[in-house]
């Protein structure tokens, strides 16, 4: 009775992932016009107020703690919806990063592929905050350390960073 | 009885029929060296199928052409979980060793796993021969649908975009290997669903698994590139998700 507990959850599974990447809400990007026409504001500034250490103890001094939860948890639920602007804005770059890649002008066939890796990498610093955040809002009170495997994640994205720029270089060569 | 086995036959045909317009499309539009294991799959299954035709009234090769031809289309679906990996991930060659490497390990540990429970304990007599093959063909099915499970997950987490040909292939290949293992399930192990129905059932997820193929391989469409890059922000956001990364860690 264990496998049909186990299989029929992860047939379910999969098919609600394949309807996800089929039936995707973000918007197609065929055009840099469909960038410009769909892109989100997302200002950095009210961003790092949200999530600023000094402004969260200013307010834990200020408020009673279980306002100081409340409030906190408000701020961060605000700093999770920025970031998933954040994230579709990268989604949306890094298919315009390759439809500049698939010309034939060899600069911009290097810089579009820079655009990919930045928006790699800031896709993966994403899911490092949103973490973060995710338990930062379960626990607000908490000082949350990072798990160490930090790091490794630092080391995957410095791996990233130097295999493009390698595969980059022999592009321009050639 | 007439109108159900009209509607068998036609669930029967029309795949192989749509399958082999495909494979007549991707080698027109130069797709078959790009994607040669789909390419081998489409072509395969209708070839199967006109040798089921002809050896139909022959119990004993029909019997080795159903079950041979279902363990390489089986196969086929499994290099093509490595086919889609390979494309999508062809930019960033890194991710594309990492992700290439680990599923061949799960994969090199679910046959040998598989191989050592039928050896210990196979049996020949024939009402049980039939049983442990359809055992063999849900575990089958269950590697293909955790390999897809990850493969999309990772996909989605790292926001990286699919292609249209890869995307078509992936989403016919997963949702067929989702349906397929629950019907699988259904039947075998819980035994709700009559044969009848559950063939019919399987037939209808595997034209629907058709169906997407033909959504995404047979219209034409083109992709000009695009000319200039826009100006971003993406330096200025990694740069301050990295400063508070770095606060956050130190403190601990």
């Amino acid at each position: 009775m264990v496998s049909p507990i186990i299989i029929l959850p992860l047939s379910a599974c999969l098919l609600l992932l394949v309807w996800n990447i089929v039936h995707t809400r973000a918007p197609e990007i065929r055009r840099l016009e469909d960038w410009e026409a769909n892109r989100y504001d997302v200002d950095i500034a009210s961003f790092r107020m949200l999530v600023d250490y000094a402004e969260e103890q200013h307010l834990r001094s200020a408020l009673s703690s279980r306002r100081f939860r409340s409030f906190q948890r408000k701020r961060l639920r605000l700093a999770w919806r920025m970031l998933q602007l954040v994230e579709r804005n990268t989604a949306m770059l890094m298919k315009v990063g390759q439809l500049a890649r698939s010309g034939v002008d060899p600069v911009m066939v290097h810089q579009a592929e820079e655009l990919i890796a930045a928006a790699l990498r800031l896709r993966v610093n994403l899911l490092l905050i949103q973490t973060y955040l995710c338990v930062k809002w379960l626990f607000p009170g908490w000082i949350v350390p990072v798990p160490p495997c930090e790091t490794r994640y630092r080391q995957l994205l410095h791996s990233v960073v130097q295999v493009r720029q390698q595969s980059g270089e022999s592009l321009i060569l050639s | 009885m007439q109108a159900s086995q009209s509607v068998a036959t036609l669930l029967w045909i029309l795949p192989l029929v749509i399958e082999a317009t495909i494979s007549f499309a991707m080698l027109r539009r130069k797709l078959a060296g790009q994607y040669p294991v789909f390419f081998s799959y489409t072509a395969f299954m209708p070839l199967r199928g006109v040798l089921l035709l002809f050896f139909q009234a022959s119990a004993g090769p029909h019997f080795y052409i159903y079950w041979g031809g279902k363990a390489i289309a089986i196969l086929l679906s499994l290099g093509a979980v490595f086919e889609t990996v390979s494309q999508v991930l062809r930019s960033y060659p890194f991710l594309r060793r990492v992700v290439l490497w680990f599923f061949t390990v799960i994969v090199s540990v679910v046959i040998v796993g598989a191989l050592v429970f039928l050896i210990s304990r196979w049996q020949v007599a024939s009402h049980k021969l039939l049983q442990q093959v359809m055992f063999l063909e849900r575990e089958a099915r269950l590697l293909l649908v955790c390999l897809w499970i990850l493969f999309t997950i990772l996909m989605s987490r790292l926001g990286l975009t699919w292609h249209r040909y890869p995307l078509g292939i992936a989403a016919g290949f997963a949702f067929y290997a989702a349906l397929d293992l629950a019907l699988l399930e259904l039947r075998i192990d819980l035994n709700w669903i009559p044969d009848n129905f559950f063939l019919f059932l399987r037939s209808g997820a595997y034209n629907l698994a058709v169906g997407i193929w033909a959504y995404y391989f047979l219209p034409r469409r083109v992709e000009r590139p695009v000319e200039q890059l826009p100006s971003t922000d993406l330096g200025r956001w990694n740069h301050v998700l990295m400063h508070y990364v770095d606060q956050w860690y130190r403190r601990s």
